[in-house]
């Protein structure tokens, strides 16, 4: 068949006819999310006011009345019906990015998972471009020439990455710290800087402390893209269209940078969304041994204490972030791909 | 011979590295190819004919080895002489003689272009890679050379991706990006195999009228003495990448030497003689991990179980006519009574 440029720019209009039903069905899961969260935690027996005073009390001898119970729930707002409260939390965050007042800690949910937010978010992404940034050029590089012991080495060193389970590395990093270089490593700011305003001092502290959990999850994500990255890129460059091009003359890197590696590259970027929430799920394991405040931990806590506000709020958080890795992804895809673009989506 | 051959090639042999041992995928190989003329090769896949062309580039595989005693002595448009088989792999020669000197077009152009960028895109990247050119007289002489393929609205194709063109556009965009570098010679790797019939006529007469204006020599690969008879001069007939016969194409139709090259004209079919019982070869192209001792032809040869030299020595192309070789020790057998 063959097609005018007309119908290619129809069709770039039908690619951006697919982002836009992307963005809004994106929207669409992050309310279902928070309503999951919500709705999930309102079924369990028991609300957050009996938790508290439950939490006050024990062990002191004092019967808690039923005056009580509700004296509490009507302070915190509980008293009014399941969806009135959703609703309010759900106008708050539409319209002022304000996540509620956090129960569990008297402070909001903004205060509460704001550095957090920011700690894991970097973790995440930094782990994940050190992986890119790692795993692309290495893979193209030990895909374009015979096996030999750079070929070896990376193939030993991605194994031991896949074999290894992460919370493994975590202590063995941890350990090697602690006895050999005798640092404190814990944590992803030093004490001093836990309660202090951000400054290029606390940010280049956080760095230090931030490479151990960087190390741990980039390494089995990195491991994993350089053995896929190498597979495909050893596939592409037996292609006729890789031989066409060494026939125009064409070699050496830029020939392999145009032609094989942008055709390898493409399952790797369209699994970014994928892989930003492996990544997610990674890191409560690492942070646990690392003893590293993240949004994971909290998220277990908020939701064992019945707390609505922080539950959602950190659900949507690390919802919005994967959401926005995918949209990334397909954003990347199609500027890499014209049958994309011309398609409309994958 | 009256002119100084363009490209020489002696002694061409090539092997794989396999799982399985070393495999042997072009044996002891020489042709010569004079300008403008036209050399067919011929033979059945497997034969090595595709092999023995990437070769001339130097694109074979990794796993592929150029035996040390191959010669490729090719003449450039300047005139010197550089032997292909001694170039560096990452020598400017050799990118100059890729493209430059000698371009390639493929059997599937589909696979050939990459979905990724333009056919424009494309033909540009070989033109500023041969001709000292801006990028906007390149995307000119690109859209010149998609006009003088046939192409129509070629301003617009220069622009289109080749998943977007017909299979017979897409072949002459193919074309095109070879021809806009100026080779001397171009190796056509059964660019019509893949094509419909009345679209295969339609390339060839593309290809013989393009060959007039350019002045260029092809080497055509082909599976199909039908084909190879429309277009060559003169035809190689390989078998398990050893030549079995050459020579002037007519000559070779009317009057084939060697018993693979009687084979394969026997089968194929004629319209003229439908009533005509096809006659294939018997038997099926060995393992190229179990190749034949003497001659390699000799497992399906009628003759062979009669001449016990056959399985024993590997015949020596001889020639028949002045012009025209054929490695069968029949043919040697009868050359020498005929002497004697």
């Amino acid at each position: 068949m063959i097609l005018s440029t007309a119908s290619s720019s129809q069709a770039n209009a039908a690619f951006w006819r697919f982002l836009a039903t992307r963005l809004l069905v994106s929207l669409l899961t992050l309310l279902a999310v928070s309503f999951m969260i919500y709705g999930l935690i309102e079924l369990m027996p028991g609300d957050y006011a009996e938790r508290e005073l439950f939490r006050k009390y024990s062990g002191t001898g004092v019967t808690i009345t039923q005056a009580e119970i509700d004296r509490v729930r009507a302070d915190l707002g509980l008293d009014r019906p399941f969806l009135v409260r959703y609703g309010e939390w759900l106008w708050n965050v539409v319209t002022r990015l304000d996540f509620g007042p956090a129960f569990r800690v008297e402070t909001s949910v903004n205060a509460l998972i704001g550095d957090k937010f920011f700690y894991t978010f970097v973790l995440v992404v930094g782990a994940m471009l050190i992986s890119y940034i790692v795993a692309i050029p290495v893979g193209i590089w030990v895909a374009s020439r015979k096996s030999g012991i750079g070929d070896g080495v990376v193939t030993l060193l991605s194994y031991l990455g896949l074999a290894l389970p992460n919370f493994a590395i975590a202590l063995v990093l941890l350990m090697l710290n602690a006895f050999v270089f005798d640092l404190d490593v814990t944590g992803l700011v030093s004490q001093e800087f836990r309660d202090a305003p951000w400054s290029m001092a606390k940010f280049l502290d956080f760095l230090g402390h931030a490479y151990i959990p960087l190390l741990v999850l980039g390494w089995s994500t990195t491991a994993f893209q350089l053995q896929t990255m190498r597979g495909l890129m050893k596939d592409e460059m037996g292609k006729l269209y890789v031989t066409a091009a060494q026939a125009r003359g064409f070699s050496g890197w830029p020939m392999l940078i145009k032609y094989p590696a942008r055709h390898a590259v493409m399952p790797i970027v369209s699994t970014i969304g994928f892989d930003f929430s492996r990544s997610f799920n990674e890191l409560p394991i690492v942070a646990s041994i690392l003893v590293l405040g993240e949004l994971g931990q909290e998220l277990l806590l908020a939701f064992l204490d019945a707390d609505q506000n922080t539950a959602a709020g950190i659900l949507v958080c690390i919802t919005s972030v994967i959401i926005a890795a995918n949209f990334l992804s397909d954003l990347l895809v199609a500027a890499l791909d014209p049958r994309v673009r011309m398609r409309g989506g994958r | 011979m009256a002119t100084d051959p363009l490209l020489t090639v002696s002694n061409l042999s090539v092997r794989f590295h396999t799982d399985e041992g070393l495999v042997t995928a072009v044996d002891d190989l020489s042709f010569a190819l004079q300008p403008g003329q036209t050399l067919g090769i011929v033979g059945e896949s497997g034969s090595g004919k595709s092999v023995s062309t990437k070769a001339l580039m130097r694109l074979l595989p990794d796993y592929a080895e150029l035996d040390a005693n191959s010669h490729i002595v090719y003449q450039t448009k300047k005139g010197a002489y550089v032997d292909i088989a001694r170039l560096d792999a990452r020598s400017k020669a050799l990118k100059q003689v890729r493209g430059g000197e000698i371009a390639m077009i493929f059997q599937e152009p589909s696979a050939a272009f990459s979905p990724l960028y333009t056919i424009g895109n494309q033909m540009i990247e070989g033109i500023r890679l041969h001709r000292d050119v801006s990028r906007d007289q390149a995307r000119k002489l690109a859209i010149e050379m998609l006009d003088r393929v046939g192409m129509t609205n070629p301003e617009l194709r220069v622009d289109q991706y080749a998943f977007q063109l017909s299979g017979g556009m897409r072949q002459r965009a193919m074309i095109a990006s070879a021809l806009v570098m100026r080779p001397a010679v171009l190796i056509a790797d059964e660019p019509t195999t893949a094509l419909d019939v009345t679209i295969q006529a339609q390339i060839l007469d593309l290809l013989k009228e393009l060959q007039q204006d350019f002045g260029m020599a092809i080497i055509f690969i082909s599976h199909d003495l039908a084909v190879i008879s429309q277009i060559a001069d003169d035809v190689l007939v390989m078998y398990l990448g050893k030549e079995m016969e050459t020579g002037p194409v007519r000559r070779i139709i009317r009057h084939p030497q060697h018993p693979y090259t009687q084979g394969l004209i026997n089968a194929i079919p004629r319209l003229e003689e439908l009533d005509r019982p096809l006659l294939p070869i018997p038997g099926d192209i060995p393992s190229p991990l179990e190749r034949p001792t003497g001659c390699v032809f000799h497992t399906r040869c009628p003759h062979a179980a009669d001449h016990p030299r056959c399985h024993t020595d590997v015949p020596i192309p001889a020639q028949t006519q002045p012009d025209h070789l054929a490695a069968c020790h029949l043919l040697t057998e009868k050359v020498l009574e005929e002497t004697v």
